[in-house]
């Protein structure tokens, strides 16, 4: 059980190293915009806030597991 | 606005800082729980966001876009991490009672004086600067709100940064220093950190808001004339070494959120229950998030908006004077004087300590008049040597802002704070993690790191500020190129900061394994690494045992212990570890656990190299010899992995006993089963038997019984007889296929024809009730793999069964069988009084008829559709039952086809 939240929270730091990098983050970089705001606001805005998404579900999931056991 | 104005307001902020510390500090002493303590604990930790955050980070912007994101996006990731790594070091913490970075890492090595010392003044010439500009960003604010030019050349007196300064100070000394335990948590002062980081976090959304829709209509509007004004810097990243750069601060910003003092302080020491990290974990990068929205837009309207003249530093307070909101450019100032303020308080406590702990305590302990002071003494001295360490940090960090900020960024400052203290990350995760890493390579790779960045980053900003001579840059130190600080060994491919991490992280990280490899651990750094790394494992158990063979009078070893930490504390802790571990105390000599752990409770006050010194004072060492350390590990970890088997063993065990007690319950339901199925075989057999018996002793009884009479009797007898000797071929034959004992004999059936087969055999019985049998054959020829013997006695049971419950004249049975998919359907479908939904499970259990007395009975065995179940089910096929309209009951059997 702790092993495997253990394991979820470090896949999303994986995931976040990668997505916040070079190559992926190169993708983004460019000169365009979406409703009059930079492409590259949104990519890294819109990943962060997923990947903090993903550690509150990981966090309350597991939480209410523990509480049904 | 006036000056007197803003300064009463500053000191009312700070009155309520200190109010919110003193009910807190008051609620802990009633011993009242104080509630959110997990939110306040998240809430704390964003005592990263600095005045850096508040004013640097649009100051950034300005120049690099959306590169100061990295410095958030960095502690994001490690949040994710805090649960592998943070709590490791938190449980190792709470176990050793280490109260700084610095005793952190003495610990781990041995105890050891010397690291203790280097991590301190490392810490110190990394953070004074960090402090420094804490200071310059309040001055500054001050200046910018009320209007007045800001002097270098102004006197210590008037100077306002001191002023700020002595408040600062009073405020920690009352709140930071009331316990002599440094271990011990700061509830009310955490409160106030907490309070900081909601204020500064409101106040940089309300201008962000004010900017974004007051200013403008919105982010699109801004950014829209951004991009006509040609600011692309605010769109993408640019420069040479752009993505290098975006990595180096994203690793060193990742580093730096727990090796910095302050967050270790608040992360580690300040944490009152392990769970607290769970809500910290998503949380403290909601809050990053957040207060980073604003970022740009402040960013690009300041530069369209104001003046070049005005600093990029300056923007989120500017704006709203320009505008004269007076209003909001108060809250923006209060903003960024939680910022800097709530940075000030905590990373001067965590200084202090380190500083108290590891430079002024040894020096005052190992002299020889301190021995044989009363307590209140020694408790004093503590007291003062902590409260003499926070006067020392803060005249420091005053003297540098006074002296040396001004030609510094914000950022600049915070970025090589940084990269100073990420040179402690291979001692404290190699720590954590490697047990035969040793003391002298922590303390090589240290040094060594922390040189190369002293030498590639302090360097050349000291030529930045004028302080030394260009020439070490264009020339390299004494004509060598290739060792000039911003490009060493001709390394020109990455910028300031990037360089001098990658040279002191790849000359640190290389002192560090090489010279662990090569060095030999002594028996307390052996005992310790062993501790540290296996925490979860042997961290109950390090409490109970004594490795250390160390003789001590206990009246001595008391004594010791109260003049740290009081008379009546010390007895009482002493009393509770004996009764816990039933040591007897009233021995002239103490018990070895009981020094250990006297030790212990020493650690959370001065340190632990300091507590170990204290203690060999008092307590005779016997020389421990490496291989019994050894042993005493190997012994340790074996019984963990003896404990590890146990485990295992007891989960093995407690399957085995689940599926035994499941097994049992089957046995038990078998046995109901069994009991049931002879009493309604017995019932069954009896039935006919007593018929028999009854008609065989009439025509005993009545020999002159008449022929025909006789005759009736004598058929009866027969018929009672064939229906016996089919209810035990019946029974026998189940019985064959439940045992598995039958062995299916399969051939290609013709299943049209083995329908017909039985119809034709049944039809005398269907013309004499007057039922019709239609049969609806299917267009081709189908061909099914099955025993036709037993799926011939499917069909005829099917069909008899249909018969039976048919109307007599009126009834109807319906055959028909076809192909669907991968498997054959036969259907056999009556027009009888059908069957209810809640018995077309149960009328496939055996003997179903017979044990359900209400049913109107006809005459069979009872054994016919389980005898069907049991062989379609052999056939891996199914068979179910539903209810026609209007009337009848249609059953379907199933059979796999390829």
């Amino acid at each position: 059980m702790q092993q495997r939240k253990r394991s979820a929270y470090l896949l999303i730091a994986v995931f976040m190293g990668l997505f916040f990098n070079y190559p992926l983050l190169s993708a983004a970089n460019r000169l365009l915009f979406i409703n009059d705001t930079p492409v590259l606001a949104w990519y890294l805005f819109g990943v962060w806030f997923l990947a903090i998404f993903f550690l509150a579900v990981v966090t309350v999931y597991r939480k209410r597991t523990r509480r049904h056991e | 606005m006036s000056k007197i104005f803003i300064a009463g307001i500053s000191l009312s902020y700070l009155a309520l800082l200190f109010g919110i510390a003193y009910l807190v500090e008051r609620q802990k002493r009633k011993g009242n729980q104080i509630k959110g303590t997990s939110w306040i604990y998240a809430l704390s930790l964003a005592v990263y966001c600095t005045g850096w955050t508040y004013y640097g980070s649009v100051g950034r912007a300005v120049t690099s876009g959306l590169e100061f994101l990295t410095i958030y996006l960095g502690p994001s990731i490690m949040c994710a991490l805090f649960v592998p790594v943070l709590q490791k070091i938190l449980r190792i913490c709470k176990t050793q009672r280490i109260n700084s970075i610095a005793d952190f890492i003495s610990t781990r090595y041995g105890k050891d004086f010397s690291l203790g010392v280097v991590v301190t003044l490392c810490c110190i010439v990394g953070i004074i600067p960090y402090i420094a500009l804490q200071l310059k960003a309040i001055s500054t604010s001050f200046h910018v709100i009320t209007g007045m030019e800001a002097s270098v050349a102004v006197s210590f007196f008037r100077d306002d940064a001191l002023f700020i300064a002595t408040i600062i100070a009073i405020f920690i000394i009352v709140f930071g220093t009331r316990s002599v335990d440094a271990s011990e948590r700061h509830e009310g002062l955490i409160a106030a950190i907490a309070f900081e980081s909601i204020i500064k976090l409101v106040a940089f959304i309300a201008v962000g808001v004010f900017v974004t829709w007051f200013l403008y209509d919105g982010f699109a509007s801004l950014s829209n004339e951004a991009r006509t004004k040609g600011l692309y810097q605010f769109f993408t990243l640019n420069g040479s070494h752009v993505f290098s750069n975006w990595a180096t601060m994203i690793l060193v910003s990742m580093l730096s959120i727990v090796m910095l003092p302050r967050q270790f302080q608040v992360s580690v020491v300040e944490n009152t229950d392990e769970r607290h990290l769970q809500r910290a974990v998503w949380m403290f990068p909601l809050y990053l998030f957040v207060i980073n929205i604003f970022v740009l837009p402040i960013a690009m309207a300041g530069t369209m908006l104001l003046s070049s003249s005005v600093q990029p530093d300056t923007y989120v307070l500017s704006l709203p004077i320009f505008y004269h909101k007076d209003a909001l450019g108060i809250l923006v100032y209060i903003g960024g004087l939680s910022a800097a303020s709530s940075m000030i308080i905590v990373e001067t406590i965590a200084l202090a300590t380190m500083v108290s702990n590891h430079l002024f305590l040894p020096m005052v302990l190992s002299a020889s008049t301190f021995g044989g002071k009363n307590e209140k003494f020694t408790q004093r001295w503590v007291l003062y040597s902590r409260r003499l360490g926070i006067l020392f940090i803060l005249l420091l960090a005053y003297l540098y802002d006074h002296y040396l900020t001004s030609s510094a960024s914000l950022v600049s400052i915070g970025l090589i704070s940084m990269a100073a203290v990420a040179q402690f990350t291979p001692a404290v995760l190699g720590g954590i993690y490697w047990k035969h890493a040793t003391k002298v390579a922590a303390l090589s790779s240290i040094v060594a790191g922390f040189s190369v960045w002293f030498y590639t980053l302090i360097v050349p900003s000291a030529v930045h500020a004028g302080i030394m001579s260009d020439a070490i840059m264009k020339f390299g130190p004494w004509g060598i190129s290739w060792l000039k600080p911003q490009a060493l060994f001709g390394l020109t491919e990455f910028d300031l900061l990037a360089h001098s991490f990658f040279w002191s992280m790849i000359v640190n990280i290389g002192c560090y394994v090489s010279i662990s490899m090569f060095s030999r651990a002594s028996a307390q750094e052996l005992y310790q690494g062993d501790l540290f790394v296996n925490i979860y494992r042997v961290g109950g158990v390090a409490e109970e045992r004594s490795v250390w063979k160390r003789k001590a009078q206990f009246a001595d070893v008391k004594n010791l212990l109260a003049n740290f930490i009081g008379k009546e504390r010390s007895v009482k802790l002493l009393q509770s570890y004996a009764q816990r571990h039933k040591i007897d105390t009233s021995q002239a000599e103490a018990d070895p656990r009981i020094i250990t752990f006297s030790e212990r409770i020493l650690s959370g006050v001065i340190g632990s190299a300091s507590a170990r010194f204290m203690v060999s004072n008092v307590a005779k060492e016997e020389d421990i010899r490496l291989t019994e350390v050894l042993s005493i590990v190997r012994e340790s970890q074996q019984v963990l992995e003896l404990n590890k088997e146990l485990k295992k063993k007891s989960a093995e065990l407690s399957k085995a006993t689940h599926l035994l007690t499941h097994a049992n319950e089957q046995l038990k339901q078998m046995d109901v089963l069994k009991d049931e199925f002879l009493y309604t075989v017995t019932h069954e057999l009896r039935t006919p038997l007593t018929s028999i018996r009854a008609m065989a002793e009439i025509l005993f009884d009545t020999p002159d019984m008449d022929e025909d009479q006789r005759q009736v009797y004598l058929e009866g007898i027969v018929k009672e007889v064939e229906r016996l000797s089919y209810l035990i071929t019946q029974v026998l034959n189940l019985e064959r296929y439940e045992s598995g004992r039958q062995k299916l004999h399969f051939s290609s059936v013709d299943i049209s024809f083995l329908v017909k087969e039985v119809i034709q055999s049944l039809k005398p019985l269907a013309s004499e009730k007057g039922v019709a049998i239609e049969y609806i054959t299917p267009s081709t020829m189908i061909l099914v793999q099955c025993d036709s013997d037993m799926i011939r006695q499917v069909v005829y049971n099917l069909v008899s069964n249909a018969i039976k419950f048919s109307p007599d004249t009126t009834g109807l049975i319906q055959i028909a069988s076809r192909i669907e998919y991968d498997e054959l359907q036969v259907w056999v479908a009556d027009n009888g009084r059908g069957i209810p939904d809640e018995l077309h499970q149960l009328i496939f259990d055996k003997f179903f008829q017979a044990r359900n007395q209400t049913l109107q009975k006809p005459t069979g065995s009872g054994l016919g559709l389980a005898i069907c179940k049991k062989i379609v089910e052999l056939h891996q096929g199914a068979i179910h039952v539903e209810n026609v309209l209007p009337q009848g009951a249609k059953f379907v059997f199933t059979l796999p086809y390829s």
